[in-house]
């Protein structure tokens, strides 16, 4: 397992069905407050960057989204995972004309430091696996979980 | 062969560029080139390169048009999603190759 994180069931949500990116954000801004993970104002700054700097990767069958914000609005690292009934639209990253049908959320809360790249880097070896991210798509809240601290904690 | 500057450039410069520096590092490592990175926010960026001199920019979000021009810019965004980063890793080491 990756030193001092493990995905927490309680910031994964399954086949949710919501009518756009900003409904999806919200949600699980909120799930993240809830359980402590981020501040307040964590939701706000994670809408509004979203608009200026997208974060939605096109890959090959599932398409991902991983809005972020800044590391003052976050207290502990957490990473919620959503997957999407129905895609909602999210721009590519560095190319908001480009909309990409998203059916994964990863919504990162994120520090600042070295000690996180590695989770980061751990986390890109999630998106990049497609088969994967297809099994995280047909998953129930406890095996995404496995899944994805199974990945996590591989060197 | 000298060491070559590599700016990586995202919105909040924790996140896509930490990724893409690590694995940019590591990929031209693998084409016979000595790079160093540092990564930094788009608002960043035109500071970075008076301080820095970058040789070259690669950035996983948007930048104006009126960002960075003076540096050679390219998408990283491959990087992150692992689509086509062996390409993009080319498309870098040759134009370092080209400028040194």
């Amino acid at each position: 397992m990756h030193k001092g994180f493990t995905l927490a069931e309680e910031v994964v949500r399954v086949q949710v069905d919501v009518p756009d990116r900003e409904a999806i954000m919200r949600l699980m801004a909120d799930v993240l407050e809830k359980e402590g993970y981020v501040k307040e104002t964590y939701k706000d700054a994670v809408l509004a960057r979203e608009e200026i700097f997208s974060t939605g990767l096109p890959l090959q069958e599932y398409c991902v989204a991983i809005p972020h914000t800044d590391a003052i609005h976050v207290n502990k690292p957490m990473i919620g995972v959503a997957t999407l009934q129905n895609p909602v639209q999210f721009a590519e990253m560095g190319n908001p004309e480009e909309l990409l049908d998203v059916q994964i959320v990863f919504m990162l809360a994120m520090q600042d430091g070295r000690e996180q790249i590695k989770l980061l880097t751990q986390l890109m070896k999630v998106v990049q696996d497609q088969e994967l991210l297809k099994k995280i798509y047909k998953a129930d809240q406890k095996e995404i979980v496995e899944l994805i601290n199974q990945k996590l904690c591989m060197e | 062969m000298r060491t070559f500057k590599v700016l990586t450039v995202c919105g909040t410069g924790i996140a896509t560029s930490t990724v893409a520096s690590e694995k940019c590092k590591e990929m031209l490592l693998e084409r016979g080139l000595n790079i160093e990175v540092i990564e930094c926010k788009a608002t960043e960026v035109e500071s970075k390169i008076l301080v820095y001199r970058p040789d070259v920019i690669v950035h996983t979000t948007i930048l104006g048009e009126d960002v960075g021009n003076t540096v050679k810019k390219i998408r990283g965004l491959a990087f992150v999603t692992g689509v086509r980063m062996d390409k993009l890793a080319d498309e870098i080491a040759d134009y370092l190759k080209s400028v040194e």
